[in-house]
């Protein structure tokens, strides 16, 4: 029988090494459950303007999306705490020709605002506005990003949206 | 002689922490952004079309590329520069350019996503030690 040499041995145990310590990080990157977030995270936050497939973005109030303005459709399942619809309404008071609006889980109840807060009943507008069912198959939280021609240009599903408002700019930036 | 040897490994040692080092820094600077995916996709990417290349190289030369670490690392920094765009200039990535930096946007789209990724980055790791094995008459 033909014995490997020493180097031969040397290089596949360094395979198996790599493939093994590789194989056993992605094991456990995904066994990481996150029941906000997407099932596939390839559609979560992708970074990209979708020019291909964009739909016409329903009305959430009589004005927005407004003919000629941008917006920021954002859903979350509850109305959130003052001092981040506060966040929300300066990023509104820091961008030109872009409107912003909140949807919320039917359930959600009812709370003073400075932004609109519109009731989503039975998830009809989250569906409208593609964006997807998140893990626990509950209502989904995140934005969508409607561009000046009223169609829907950056769906996702974010469950730290508050926090990454930056983003939000980001992608703004790049929509017509 | 012996000591040739425990130079060269104390130096192969150096180079791995070095390169182990720089690349959980990359994984930090995703955790704004799903790591646990990301830097994933574009490592496999990147690291899998370095390794394919050194492996062309050594085959046609018969000499292992210097420095095979750093060729993963600027291959993995090729394949997710629009995400450094992305966090630290806000530049959104965009369907006409980004796909330039090793399919950027489309690598993450491919049927089995991370796992087919991690099969074609263990093809090309075998591939790549068995060019060495045969080809290279200056490997040691």
């Amino acid at each position: 029988m033909i014995q490997p040499s020493k180097q031969s041995q040397k290089l596949i145990a360094v395979w198996l090494l790599s493939v093994l310590v590789m194989g056993m990080a992605l094991l456990l990157s995904r066994s990481v459950y996150d029941p906000l977030a997407d099932p596939d995270p390839a559609l979560q936050r992708p970074g990209f303007i979708d020019a291909e497939q964009a739909l016409i973005a329903p009305k959430v109030t009589q004005d927005i999306p407004g003919h000629g303005r941008r917006a920021v459709i954002f859903f979350d399942r509850q109305i959130p705490k003052a001092e981040d619809l506060q966040k929300l309404k300066e990023l509104q008071g820091s961008l030109k020709n872009t409107d912003i609006a909140l949807v919320v889980d039917n359930s959600a109840g009812q709370m003073a605002s400075p932004l609109p807060v519109i009731s989503d009943k039975n998830a009809r507008l989250a569906r409208a506005y593609k964006l997807n069912q998140p893990n626990d198959g509950g209502y989904p939280v995140g934005y969508a990003v409607v561009d000046s021609k009223g169609l829907i240009r950056y769906p996702t599903l974010d469950p730290n949206y508050i926090g990454l408002l930056d983003e939000v700019l980001t992608i703004l930036r790049a929509t017509p | 002689m012996i000591g040739l040897f425990k130079l060269q490994n104390i130096r192969w040692a150096l180079f791995v922490i070095a390169y182990v080092t720089a690349e959980l820094l990359l994984f930090s600077s995703y955790r704004g952004h799903d790591a646990r995916f990301h830097w994933f996709t574009h490592f496999f990417l990147g690291v899998s079309v370095a390794l394919i290349i050194m492996s062309i190289i050594t085959w046609r030369t018969r000499k292992a590329v210097k420095l095979p670490l750093l060729w993963l690392l600027l291959a993995h920094l090729l394949a997710m520069f629009p995400d450094i765009l992305f966090s630290v200039f806000n530049i959104a990535h965009s369907t006409n350019w980004t796909d330039f930096f090793l399919l950027h946007i489309q690598s993450h789209f491919i049927p089995g996503r991370n796992i087919t990724w991690y099969f074609i980055f263990i093809i090309s790791l075998g591939l790549y030690l068995w060019v060495i094995n045969k080809r290279a008459v200056d490997h040691q």
